[in-house]
């Protein structure tokens, strides 16, 4: 029987989402190098699979330190995403001090870092299986160039910095207004009722 | 392109303004300079000019006028 936790982040509030099965676990969004670690720790659950949302350094601050931790797991983004996650001014964690400040949070050190691309990297809706789940992850550009939304067994999205509470920021380094326009927006507005969303910032809903 | 025509092509493709409006133009004076429009734009400044400008500078970059003080800093002559 398949668990799911979530890590929220203090800082971003960004959430971590950790689906545990018989001792494997499936990630998106390690947003942080300590606490999804230690529930990972406290479980004794191996990370199979990290999924990324997209490159935006409060979704995958703790991607490297999973990687040492547990070099057999493989990442999975898109390819822009995977890409961008190299750089400090596309992963945003160059101005992450800035948005901090910004949102309350002065004299925070958040130095900026980058990360090595993806294991397996995708273009068009890549679909891979996790322990008898079906994972169907769609490239979704407009937030940012590498945004995706994760299906798990088609009833759950993971739909990172979309279809959260406020409006989608797409003028941030790399956002498109066309792209969201001519492709995730029409997407979103095509998802069926009933499915359940675990967005990448607040609480997780069910579309009415 | 000189670095002026630079500086402000950075902040007329930012925040699609006419030249005439750079003149006075201050954080959150117009609607598309607030923090997420500022964040953009000083990420296109550092890669611009190929410089890392620090967090307090960052945020003191408050007008169009302050923001060349600021790049002078970085050995950037506006």
């Amino acid at each position: 029987m398949a668990q799911l936790l979530v890590w929220t982040e203090p800082l971003s509030g960004s959430n971590c989402y950790l689906m545990g099965e018989e001792g494997g676990c499936l990630v998106v969004d390690p947003n942080d190098p300590r606490g999804p670690l230690s529930l990972l720790e406290e479980r004794g659950w191996t990370p199979e699979l990290i999924l990324l949302t997209h490159e935006h350094c409060d979704h995958m601050a703790g991607l490297d330190a999973l990687r040492a931790r547990w070099p057999q797991a493989k990442t999975i983004a898109t390819a822009a995403c995977s890409a961008n996650l190299g750089s400090t001014r596309l992963n945003m964690s160059a101005m992450m001090e800035v948005y901090l400040t910004f949102h309350g949070k002065p004299g925070v050190s958040y130095p900026p870092f980058a990360c090595r691309g993806a294991d397996i990297t995708y273009e068009q809706t890549y679909t891979t299986h996790w322990r008898g789940h079906s994972v169907r992850c769609v490239p979704l550009p407009g937030h940012t160039p590498g945004s995706a939304g994760i299906f798990l067994d088609e009833a759950a999205l993971f739909s990172g910095d979309y279809l959260l509470a406020e409006e989608t920021v797409l003028r941030l380094p790399g956002g498109s207004p066309e792209d969201y326009e001519r492709v995730t927006r029409p997407f979103l507005a095509a998802l069926p009722r009933g499915l359940a969303v675990w967005p990448g910032h607040g609480e997780g809903y069910t579309l009415t | 392109m000189t670095n002026l025509e630079k500086y402000d092509k950075l902040f007329l493709e930012a925040f699609r303004l006419q030249p005439e409006e750079l003149p006075g133009l201050k954080y959150r004076g117009i609607q598309a300079w607030d923090s997420v429009g500022h964040m953009d734009l000083m990420s296109a400044m550092e890669e611009t000019f190929g410089i890392s400008i620090s967090t307090p500078d960052l945020l003191d970059f408050s007008s169009y006028e302050k923001g060349k003080e600021i790049l002078a800093k970085y050995g950037v002559e506006v």
